[in-house]
């Protein structure tokens, strides 16, 4: 019984083109899922700092107290007309440039918001998918402060 | 061969170098609106900037990243219809991530959130 021997690199002329093969099907998969992990990354990203700005103009909407409303009954309501100038100046201060469509309305205390900001795609483009839309919502009120004396 | 080999480097060191790059961006930015919402809900500018930083350096914390990497600089008016103004700049280890020569890494990463001072403080909620 005679022992075989082993040759690395490839013994016969088949195995290197075997290998370059299996390069060449892996290699379309890799960069796919390269090219996924990046646009979806850089969509997160945008999904973040749209709910962040987003967060914020609730925020600043919130602070427009309906001044006349409590006075008049010690009610808590936002100035509606206010409030959506502010928060609109807020996300638009918050977005650093990126375009972002929204909608807000005040109804009583509450100051909500929705929005969608879009994200345009490097290499998903390649597959029809130009942009991607991080659709974003929030919500605020005035009061947050000091509920029990001394506190 | 010739060709693959460097190229699956390349994509190997963008993956290594580019998933962390998303998470300290998401923590940056987190960092940022929560030291803004803290510095805007205090009394006034020193308490702001102390509140302002000490929520930051938690929202780091939070992300398992370090603190003292981290620039946080809280600016602003603390007064009626006032605006305060929170800048984190957060420092990038560019050295430990494989071929970082190869892929342009930024030294640092950036982001400013800028909020109305709470006004109504009182028992309302």
């Amino acid at each position: 019984m005679g022992v075989k021997k082993f040759e690395f690199g490839g013994g016969r002329r088949g195995e290197g083109g075997q290998m370059l093969l299996l390069f060449a099907a892996a290699l379309p998969v890799l960069l796919a899922v390269f090219a996924m992990a990046v646009d979806l990354g850089g969509a997160a990203v945008t999904y973040h700092r749209a709910q962040v700005a987003m967060d914020a103009a609730a925020f600043a909407g919130a602070q427009a107290l309906d001044v006349r409303v409590y006075a008049g009954g010690q009610q808590v309501a936002v100035n509606e007309r206010e409030a959506v100038q502010a928060a609109y100046a807020a996300l638009a201060g918050n977005m650093g440039g990126f375009p972002m469509e929204a909608a807000f309305h005040a109804d009583g205390a509450v100051m909500t918001g929705s929005g969608t900001a879009l994200y345009d795609t490097f290499f998903l483009g390649a597959l029809g998918i130009h942009t991607i839309p991080c659709r974003v919502a929030s919500s605020a009120t005035p009061g947050w402060g000091i509920e029990e004396e001394n506190q | 061969m010739a060709v693959v080999i460097p190229l699956l480097a390349l994509l190997l060191a963008a993956s290594f170098a580019f998933a962390p790059m998303i998470c300290v961006q998401l923590a940056v930015q987190q960092a940022a609106y929560d030291c803004a919402l803290s510095a805007a809900q205090s009394l006034d500018a020193s308490t702001g900037r102390f509140q302002g930083a000490a929520s930051a350096e938690a929202s780091f914390a939070s992300f398992n990243l370090r603190p003292e990497r981290a620039a946080v600089d809280v600016t602003g008016s603390w007064g009626r219809s006032g605006r305060v103004t929170c800048a984190v700049k957060y420092e990038i280890a560019a050295g430990a991530f494989p071929f970082h020569g190869l892929v342009p890494i930024p030294d640092t990463l950036d982001y400013a959130v800028t909020l109305p001072v709470q006004v109504n403080k009182s028992e309302w909620r």
